[in-house]
């Protein structure tokens, strides 16, 4: 099992890769950006250097080769040019599968590498170069950057830290490379020989650090490891340098040579007389002047530190699981609220009533907040297409720009994982069968170089992304053709462009004359719209001739808790997402008689279809002479529900059904009421689906 | 690996002959011999001359059995001066020092002191 540090460097090092990725692509636009020439050095050096302290020795190794190259770029005596942008995304690559699974990395891949990138290293300086670290030189020049500053830091690790792995004198290397520093084992802990238990920690360190690098800086150091260690950081007064005569004092010389420990310097110096005292007794200042200087001292020490706490406290690092876990259980208080509302409710007891309605008040904002933690910014997925299209677009000798906006638009953690393979089959076959090639774009008139576009926006209760392309288009004529020949349309079928262009999310539909590498590879875009129904969302596609395609994925920001509609019918109860619901109007005897058994209503001069679910589920019993029809919309067209009763809205918190279960076509989920009954979720796109052929069986 | 190696010299004091891998893996063996020592020696020698990698675990527990021997009217003294690779982790462990520790009654009783010149 993985200590959780490792863990945490594991998770860690993921992201800097994905950022490095980033960075390694805006380099390629803008190689003389030495901005992002650092970010990737950075990048490199972290993962080197945290690598090592966790263990992962092969990846460290592997890793100082390309920051000593890197290292170079930076000084400009190395070009950032495409071929090294190339390796080093191979590179990228490879440290990840090392990361993954070190001994499934093969090791002649890494041998290869590593003699590509000395292969970047000026002939005359490659084995200096490789000797000699590139953490000093990086330090001498991050020393030329700003002033430097002293701190006191006291680091007191975990009792456990040596059993977790973590080599806590990898740490003490690692401040020491940022800077002039003193560090003083403190050993005043450490049991005598019969008593002391030799795989635990005893010790702790003083340590006096003179740097350019910020608190900061110094603190990442110790990132892995803050949760279970005390580290304690105190710069000394602001432009004092322990090493500077004027400012080195007789106590931090003592703590330095390990004569004296922080703790008994502290306790020497609460001995001395304060300098208050002596003014007020020499009569140079009043008691009162005292009072005051003291009071702005300690209101101007509190605002200090509390901008230290809200720096080191304004993002924490949180394991997935127990968020899921969080959400599970304010997914039974809603449960339990539901209850008490209902029981409060049938006792007719005011008192207990407010104490229901304020217990539904806070469980509504713990919710908010709840799902709210859950929400992370969808621009993390979109970054990753930039180098699929970089990719694919070389592969197939196309030259495409990928442009995305609104990348801080937020959706549920879970929205967005099961997004990313849908997105990247949608980008793949614009890739592939949107965009012309170079010499067909000339020919229609087009820049040669084509682009895609990734948008996403907020649009009420859900998220709209559109994945555009300028490329040639959707070939209705060839569609239809395909449709009959697979035997989803007949020929005679009467279809609008829209719903012609809509039928590649059809099964089995391919337009692709040949299997590429790229798309086409027996997975259509019925996947897609499989997976995006599966989140509860919807796909539309939208095509101009010669002008481009554009898809359009709606989804809700939210898959754990729902508002709904509570409906019933036969005396079971139904809920509808509340978000797909647009009205409720009645439906009678007469309704049905004027419609002839079709399955019609008309809505405010318009006919709108509906699926009676009673009919649906095969539900026994009598329908009640008034009926009720919500009316949904999907896919952008009304299809109205007939049910009994509507009951009213409702919090659903969302339970799937379980293996057994989990085919049932028109129920997407269950939820289990305040009464402790369940209720189904009912699959809208699924019911509409099974209606509409049903209907076409009926009628043809 | 770690070898402990119980010699006498000459005068007849006890010198644990160290090589190997002064790590956290051999930290009980480690300790059991220098318990094993103390029970039945007042002068201990220690020899690291052959160890390739010592670790704070270690270290730590040298500095254990050297407080302890003090507290005992014993000694434990080291054979030689340290070699380089050793010498660099004193340094940058912060276990380099010129006078001994804090807790230490004799200011120059410290196992390391002056093992390096510079701490």
């Amino acid at each position: 099992m993985l200590s959780v540090q490792r863990q945490a460097f594991l998770e860690e090092a993921r992201e800097l890769l994905s950022e490095l990725e980033s960075s390694l692509l805006q380099l390629e636009e803008s190689p003389g950006d030495l901005e992002v020439v650092g970010r990737v050095f950075r990048a490199m050096h972290t993962i080197k250097g945290s690598g090592a302290m966790f263990g992962f020795e092969a990846v460290s190794a592997f890793t100082h080769e390309i920051e000593t190259v890197y290292d170079l770029v930076r000084d400009e005596k190395v070009e950032a040019s495409r071929p090294l942008i190339d390796l080093s995304l191979q590179a990228r690559d490879h440290i990840l599968a090392m990361l993954e699974d070190e001994t499934a990395v093969e090791e002649t891949r890494t041998r290869t590498l590593v003699e590509a990138f000395r292969a970047f290293l000026p002939v005359a300086g490659p084995c200096e170069s490789l000797k000699t670290s590139a953490v000093p030189e990086v330090v001498a020049e991050e020393q030329a950057e700003g002033p430097q500053r002293s701190f006191r830091i006291q680091f007191r690790p975990s009792p456990d830290i040596f059993l977790s792995g973590t080599n806590p004198l990898h740490l003490l290397r690692e401040i020491e490379e940022l800077g002039e520093c003193r560090i003083v084992a403190q050993t005043e802990n450490v049991p005598p020989l019969d008593e002391i238990d030799p795989e635990r920690c005893y010790l702790y360190w003083d340590i006096l650090l003179t740097t350019t690098a910020d608190e900061n800086a110094i603190r990442d150091v110790f990132i892995f490891v803050e949760d279970e260690s005390g580290i304690d950081i105190e710069p000394l007064a602001e432009g004092g340098r322990i090493d500077s005569d004027e400012h080195q004092k007789l106590g931090e010389i003592l703590v330095a040579q390990g004569a004296l420990t922080v703790e008994d310097l502290k306790a020497a110096l609460a001995k001395q007389r304060r300098l208050g005292s002596i003014l007020v007794e020499e009569k140079l200042i009043s008691e009162d002047q005292l009072a005051a200087a003291l009071e702005e001292q300690r209101k101007s020490r509190e605002k200090a530190r509390s901008r230290g706490e809200q720096d080191a406290a304004a993002t924490i690092r949180v394991p997935t699981e127990r968020l899921d876990c969080l959400v599970d259980l304010v997914g039974e208080l809603v449960t339990v609220r539901s209850r008490l509302s209902a029981s409060a409710a049938a006792r007719l007891d005011p008192e207990l009533l407010a104490i229901a309605e304020e217990v539904e008040r806070l469980t509504e904002e713990l919710r908010a907040s709840t799902l709210n933690i859950r929400m992370l910014a969808i621009g993390t997925t979109f970054s990753r297409f930039k180098r699929l299209v970089r990719d694919l677009s070389r592969d197939l000798g196309k030259q495409i720009e990928l442009e995305t906006t609104g990348g801080d638009t937020e959706l549920d953690k879970t929205v967005i994982e099961k997004l990313g393979d849908p997105l990247v089959h949608i980008i793949r076959n614009s890739i592939d069968h949107g965009i012309e090639d170079p010499d067909g774009r000339r020919a229609a008139g087009k820049p040669v170089q084509g682009t895609v576009r990734l948008a996403a926006e907020h649009s009420g209760d859900s998220v709209v992304i559109r994945i555009s392309d300028d490329g040639k288009g959707l070939d209705a004529g060839a569609i239809r053709r395909k449709a009959v020949e697979k035997g989803i349309i007949s020929d005679q079928d009467e279809l609008s462009e829209t719903e012609l262009h809509n039928l590649i999310f059809a099964p089995g539909f391919s337009t692709a004359t040949t299997v590429s590498s790229v798309s086409g590879r027996g997975v259509g875009m019925d996947v897609v719209k499989k997976a995006i129904d599966a989140l509860r969302g919807s796909v539309t596609v939208e095509s101009t001739p010669g002008s481009g395609t554009v898809i359009r994925i709606r989804l809700p920001l939210t898959l754990a808790i729902i508002d709904s509609l509570l409906v019933e019918v036969g005396g079971e109860k139904f809920v509808l997402p509340l978000s797909l619901v647009e009205e409720c109007v009645e439906l009678t005897a007469r309704d049905k008689t004027a419609r002839h058994g079709r399955n019609l209503v008309a809505v405010r001069g318009q006919l709108v279809p509906y699926v009676p679910l009673r009919q649906a589920f095969a539900l026994a019993g009598q329908a009640p002479a008034i009926e009720q029809v919500v009316v949904t919309r999907h896919d952008d067209r009304p299809v109205g529900f007939v049910v009994d009763r509507v009951i009213g809205e409702h919090q659903t918190v969302i339970k799937s059904l379980g293996r057994v279960y989990r085919d049932i076509a028109g129920l997407s989920g269950a939820t289990i009421l305040g009464d402790g009954k369940v209720a189904l979720i009912l699959d809208v796109p699924q019911l509409v689906a099974i209606a509409e052929l049903e209907e076409n069986a009926a009628y043809g | 690996m770690l070898s402990i190696d119980e010699q006498r010299d000459e005068m007849g004091v006890l010198c644990l002959r160290l090589a190997g891998e002064a790590d956290i893996r051999h930290a009980v063996a480690l300790r059991e011999s220098l318990m094993t020592a103390f029970r039945q020696e007042s002068l201990v020698r220690l020899n690291l001359a052959g160890v390739t990698q010592l670790d704070l675990s270690c270290l730590q527990l040298l500095c254990s059995a050297h407080h302890s021997a003090l507290g005992a009217q014993k000694a434990l003294s080291l054979d030689e001066k340290l070699h380089g690779a050793l010498s660099e982790v004193l340094r940058c462990s912060g276990f380099g020092r010129r006078r001994g520790c804090a807790r230490s009654s004799e200011p120059d009783s410290c196992l390391w002191a002056r093992e390096i010149s510079e701490c």
